[in-house]
């Protein structure tokens, strides 16, 4: 009988995991796409040629992914069924299977070490709520997010075999612990979870020696334990950790920043607070996005949603009361208050912990990353809960009607639980996450591994090149998520996809738009070089990529485009792939030699697509380091060098009548005694502040100590405002870093302009000076100059004031500070973009402020840019600036298109609508330059009704999935009539189109007033359009002087010949790839001479050349390309050389590490039991 | 008389300390926020009666009880900011409340008795 009760819940857990998983597979079809791709896909693979080395060169053109490491083990398991003939259908469903019986059993296991095997059905009850709550159907399996699925299944079995060991202190225990650990690894996959696992085994550590206090002794012994048992975690995992952790804070750094980390978190405060967190709801997807429909806002559902809450709650109470429950009462709260977040109450703790340690931002989303935990707290409290109102209801209401209502209750909650048993769980209710790969998919990869007959060089490039992450493909089922080309495509690596370094992304970015127009057209070697840049071999046409809607382009287009291609010859289509081959005289291989040289100077934050500067035959080089100039006059042949930054200057005019209005209010001065209160405060509240606001703060704290002494002055007070003076100027230094953060764009874009504010400071200081007298005004004149050179220094003015008359009235003026490594003689280029035709005089001239001297050049054009002519340049810093002139009107009214009652007559436009109808106007924009800024102007007059709109109609904009013949815009505004103004109405509307948008149309539209929502009462009465219908009214809108225009904002560059190309090659090359992360070769050169090497820069990769057993290391290791990597190999002569990614060296480390760990292990355990032996005997 | 007074100067201090702990909490050190004093006030008062008066403990469960309640009827009605407020101040009560019982449940392992 015992053995019965032992095998029931095992049975149970598996029947019911069956039974989901029959829900889910019935199909017959594999879930995929999100964030997490197809990992199941192809599980041998990717276990053995991506994810076991920290480089993955199978997301070309390369990027460290060292937490990979973490899922080869999971992968390894999952290859054994690939290897037995198992479809990724049924690999998938083994997986799913497995997580759910590890949850539900898992859960039943701890739950009966907490409750006694007496309660074993509780333990059950406890297993049955971990699976089914709203957190793991919502946020673990809808979210589809893999590592969050071993997190949950494998969570009871290092809480059980943790509480083992820290209570029980065994070597075996900790062995069990380090073993569940490894098989649980995966998780780690997602660096986060680390925080949620040590925190929960942190806390349980705690309150198992303080919940009740043993002792000292006791209380050192758990800490001893917590201890051990946390470095031995860390040295068994160090095969991963140790690569993790030298490899990824560098790029975590790069891609994330503290205020990003914070704006995460706050943003997501609105969807943790309590109202949704007791009920483990995640409303993004439930109520938001709605995926399953707005049945969960029905209010049975909501009633539902609410129902376990209070037996959790009676749990809790009850638990508190019991020793063995009271731990789990605890950690609720503490858990509770860790997932809201930045949601109420007592908040500012965690805001304050975000502003200030950036380590904390991987944990920016709370209920995520540590509400994770919630679900198996609940499940116990939950469990303690049922037992009590079980028991209460029996001893009144008596076992039958009991049993009843309990049958209702679970009745109820899994009729809330519908997704999980119906089938819908991953996808929403009208599209599921099928996938299916095309089998065309599988017969283009085979025939490029037998086009490639055991070579296995170049790579496959996938055109349209998303250059994000994410790709929708229009597959059988359709496919959204990740791009998931480097699983598919095994015979060589991919480039089908953004990757997440910024300089790598802005090289593809470029190798993406390529083939799209304007780009496209004449530019066939830009295309080449760019092919071989990144050693392309093979180009595969997505056909069934979804392009509207996104930043792709039509790949029908870049068919045509691949067709008039020389060097490329088409050679087969499956389904929607066609396959090209760049022809064998093109290819480019991985590794060369080059000579000629551009050396293409830009600061870290100013990078340009290499389309505009690739040259046929010169690769473009670019260094980290700023002293490059000794490189530059021993080896360059040409110098480019684009702006150190560029920023729009206007003007400011300051209306003295207005300046204290506009500067901050002041009410208690520094003669007043309550004057220090008032600086505590202010110190208070700035050491509180989150970093983004405290350059605001610090910003109105100068302007403040301005007006303070201006108000001292006005006052006659006898206080001197010197100290004030100088406590504004040493605030300059402090707020230096905002300032230039928001002229160059990259914050503050909500903020009053810096300019704005600073030009008030200018004129505040000046009022000062003219109020004072002997050493005041000296100091005063003295803070102003400081301010100026402050606002020179920090690009909000210029450094050459505009010349006179050269600054036209609303026209921004462009400056760009170049910093030039010596002084000569420099060409002034302008990026062309196809835009001369638009701009008065075609650009022939421009006129441009060089430093302090007028230039009026003339332009001509070279290749994709516009020369103006050489100019001698000093070294150093130099400005060159012009006026962001606007085009001439873009907008072809005359070639208008017009649907219901318009008329034109003289220069207005009269829109009428039906009484039922709209009319509009759709006026074409001619010419088009994607990725640019325009602005629309035009006069309005609403004559009838009370508003009408305006839509940006773009090419690349998705239909309406609901009406097939309607775009929806992005732009899409109403612009409503002022009651009090019933005359012509100056409207300006900018809008800025996508890169790959060629046709815009501006729809400007009238449609009937609707009375309804102004005569009825109840708003929602007017949602339903026949009953709307009836109050429909004429409306009449007058338009005049429509302009479309965008501005002349093409960046610069300046040019240098360094030297004369070099037209003979140096020297040869031979090398073979050992493997993923190793090359070598033999290298003989007869000068000088660069290697390049076409993986994605990173410093890991190292060059060792090695002659006569000596071995060198080039000292010069730069950027090619914009994104490669390339070597100076300065002494002639033979070399072996030795090309390696020195961070897989810390898998080896890391191995060795947590080998040692195992076997210390290991030795305390057949020690303890050899022990256990002898004292037995 | 004296003792009186010490008692209520004791309790007037605990209380003020308490406020400005509860406000920094909630809301750092911004100092504007004069319509949001309510919340802190009301905490630190009540953290005041359960301790000069211990047996009041039950009762703020009680009424941390009431306000999940109210909470829950208030997001059933649609009233999603009144629900957010009163969940959490029924939340930051119940920690203080847990936290007054803190030195019973480190002695004996559990709360004898609410």
């Amino acid at each position: 009988m015992v053995k019965k009760l032992d095998k029931f819940p095992i049975l149970f857990f598996l029947f019911l995991s069956g039974i989901l998983i029959f829900c889910w597979f019935r199909f017959g079809l594999m879930y995929g796409g999100g964030d997490t791709g197809l990992p199941t896909y192809n599980p041998l693979f990717t276990a053995t040629k991506i994810a076991s080395n920290i480089w993955w060169d199978s997301l070309a053109p390369g990027i460290p992914v060292a937490q990979g490491l973490t899922s080869v083990p999971m992968l390894f398991l999952l290859s054994i069924p690939q290897v037995l003939g198992a479809s990724p259908v049924v690999i998938q469903a083994l997986l799913f299977f497995v997580l759910l019986f590890l949850m539900g059993y898992g859960m039943h296991l701890l739950a009966l070490s907490i409750f006694g095997k007496p309660n074993y059905l509780l333990a059950i009850s406890a297993g049955v709520f971990y699976l089914f709550n709203p957190y793991m159907m919502i946020q673990i399996w809808h979210r589809f997010i893999h590592n969050s699925m071993f997190f949950v299944a494998f969570l009871p079995f290092l809480i059980m075999t943790w509480l083992w060991w820290i209570r029980k202190r065994s070597p075996v225990c900790l062995l069990l612990f380090l073993l569940v650990n490894f098989l649980a690894v995966y998780v780690y996959g997602t660096i986060a979870f680390i925080v949620p696992v040590w925190t929960l085994l942190f806390f349980l550590t705690l309150l198992e020696g303080v919940v009740p206090w043993k002792g000292r002794k006791n209380a050192l012994r758990l800490l001893l334990a917590f201890l051990i048992g946390c470095f031995f975690w860390l040295l068994t995992n160090s095969w991963w950790l140790i690569p993790t952790f030298s490899v990824s804070p560098a790029l975590f750094a790069s891609v994330h920043t503290t205020d990003g980390s914070l704006n995460t978190l706050m943003s997501l405060s609105n969807s943790s607070i309590l109202p949704y967190t007791l009920r483990l709801v995640n409303p993004f997807y439930l109520y938001w996005l709605a995926d399953w429909g707005s049945i969960y806002q029905n209010p049975i559902f909501l009633i539902i949603s609410w129902l376990f809450v209070p037996v959790v709650f009676i749990g809790f109470i009850r638990g508190l009361k019991q020793t063995q429950y009271v731990v789990w009462s605890l950690l609720l709260l503490v858990v509770i208050y860790l997932s809201k977040g930045a949601a109420p109450p007592f908040n500012f703790p965690y805001i304050w912990g975000f502003s200030h340690f950036f380590p904390l931002g991987v944990i920016r989303n709370p209920f995520e990353k540590l509400g994770i935990i919630l679900p198996l707290v609940y499940a116990i409290l939950f469990s303690v809960g049922l037992q009590y109102l079980l028991i209460t209801s029996i001893k009144f209401i008596g076992k039958s009607k009991t049993y009843f209502l309990l049958i209702i209750f679970i009745c109820l909650h899994m009729a809330f639980f519908w997704p999980m048993f119906a089938g819908k769980l991953f996808g929403t209710m009208e599209k599921q996450n099928f996938v299916e790969v095309p089998p065309s998919y599988t017969e283009a990869n085979n025939w490029i591994k037998q086009d490639l007959s055991g070579t296995a060089e170049g790579r496959i490039l996938h055109l349209p090149l998303p250059r994000s992450e994410s790709v929708t493909y229009n597959w059988g089922y359709g496919y959204n998520g990740v791009e998931p080309s480097a699983a598919i495509f095994t015979a060589l690596p991919s480039i089908a996809r953004g990757l997440d370094i910024p300089g790598v992304n802005d090289a593809l970015s470029g190798l993406s738009l390529i083939f799209h127009k304007p780009y496209a057209e004449n530019n066939q070697f830009v295309i080449l070089k760019m092919l071989q840049d990144f050693n392309v071999k093979y180009i595969i046409l997505h056909k069934d990529i979804r392009w509207l809607g996104g930043e792709l382009y039509n790949p029908l287009e870049t068919e045509t485009v691949l067709d008039n291609l020389d060097f490329l010859d088409r050679e087969t289509t499956f389904g929607d792939l066609t396959i090209y081959k760049l022809k064998d005289s093109y290819f480019s291989p991985k590794i060369k030699l080059i000579n000629n040289i551009q050396y293409y100077i830009s600061p870290e934050n100013n990078t340009y697509w290499p389309l505009w500067l690739s040259s046929d035959n010169v690769e473009l080089l670019s260094s980290l380091k700023t002293d490059t100039k000794n490189l530059l006059i021993k080896y360059g042949t040409e110098m480019i060098v684009s702006p150190e930054i560029v920023f729009k200057y206007i003007p400011q005019e300051v209306i003295r009548e207005k300046l204290l209005v506009e500067m901050p209010v002041v009410r208690i001065l520094p003669d007043s005694p309550l004057y220090p209160s008032v600086r505590l405060k202010e110190n208070l509240q700035y050491s509180s502040l989150p970093a983004v606001e405290k350059f605001s703060f610090k910003v109105t704290l100068a302007g403040k100590r301005l007006i303070e002494c201006y108000l001292l002055k006005e006052k006659g007070s006898a206080k001197s405002i010197i100290p004030q003076l100088r406590e504004y100027q040493q605030m300059l230094p402090e707020i230096k870093e905002g300032v230039e953060l928001r002229v160059s764009g990259k914050e503050g874009v909500k903020e009053i302009s810096i300019n704005f504010i600073l030009a008030r400071h200018l004129a505040t200081l000046k009022l000062i000076g003219e109020k004072t007298n002997n050493q005041e005004k000296i100091v005063a004149e003295e803070v102003f100059n400081k301010l100026i050179n402050f606002l020179k220094d920090t690009n909000v003015v210029p450094n050459s004031s505009i010349i006179e008359g050269e600054n036209l009235p609303n026209v921004d003026r462009l400056i760009s500070k170049f910093n030039l490594p010596f002084s000569g003689k420099y060409e002034l280029l302008q990026a062309h973009q196809q835009i001369k035709n638009i701009y008065p005089n075609k650009l022939d001239t421009n006129r441009f402020q060089i430093n302090n001297e007028l230039k009026k050049s003339t332009g001509s054009l070279k290749g994709d840019f516009i020369s103006y002519g050489l100019f001698d340049l000093p070294e150093g810093f130099n400005e060159i600036s012009f006026n962001s002139i606007p085009s001439i009107n873009l907008a072809k009214i005359t070639d208008s298109f017009t649907k219901g009652n318009v008329k034109k007559a003289n220069d207005e436009i009269e829109l009428n609508s039906g009484l039922h109808d709209s009319s509009y106007i759709d006026i074409n924009v001619d010419p088009v330059y994607g990725g640019n800024w325009y602005r629309l102007t035009f006069d309005s007059w609403i004559k009838l009704g009370n508003r009408f709109r305006i839509q940006i109609l773009q090419d690349i904009d998705p239909y309406n999935p609901i009406n097939p013949t309607e775009k929806l815009p992005l732009y899409d505004s109403d612009f409503s009539k002022d009651p009090y103004i019933n005359h012509w109405v100056s409207q300006t509307y900018n809008f800025h189109i996508s890169p790959t948008t060629t046709k815009v149309i501006i729809r400007l539209e009238v449609e009937p007033w609707d009375g309804c929502t102004v005569t009825q009462s109840s708003k929602k009465l007017c949602m339903n359009k026949d009953f709307s219908y009836q109050f429909e009214r004429l409306s009449q809108v007058t338009l005049r002087n429509i302009r479309v225009v965008t501005f002349l904002t093409n960046p610069l560059f300046l040019q240098s010949k360094l030297s004369e190309p070099i037209n003979t090659f140096a020297g040869e090359i031979n090398f073979i790839q050992k493997n993923i992360v190793s090359y070598s070769g033999k290298v003989r050169i007869s000068k000088s001479t660069w290697m390049l090497f076409k993986e994605s820069f990173d410093p890991g990769w190292e060059l060792s050349l090695i002659r006569n057993k000596e071995i060198y290391k080039p000292s010069q290791h730069l950027i090619a390309n914009l994104f490669a990597n390339v070597w100076l190999i300065e002494q002639p002569g033979d070399y072996d050389f030795v090309l390696k990614y020195s961070p897989q060296k810390f898998i080896k480390v890391g191995m060795v590490f947590a080998g040692l760990g195992l076997v210390i292990v290991l030795i305390f355990v057949v020690g303890y039991n050899f022990r256990r032996l002898i004292f037995k005997k | 008389m004296r003792s009186r007074i010490y008692s209520i100067l004791k309790s007037v201090l605990f209380f003020t300390i308490s406020f400005v702990v509860f406000y920094i909490l909630e809301y750092g050190f911004t100092f504007n926020l004069w319509d949001k004093l309510l919340s802190p006030f009301l905490l630190s008062g009540l953290m005041i009666v359960m301790f000069l008066k211990p047996s009041t403990k039950r009762c703020m469960l009680v009424l941390v009880g009431v306000c999940f309640v109210i909470m829950i009827l208030a997001y059933f009605f649609n009233f999603l900011d009144f629900s957010n407020r009163l969940s959490s101040f029924g939340f930051s009560l119940l920690i203080v409340t847990i936290f007054l019982y803190l030195p019973q449940i480190i002695k004996e392992g559990y709360i004898k008795k609410f």
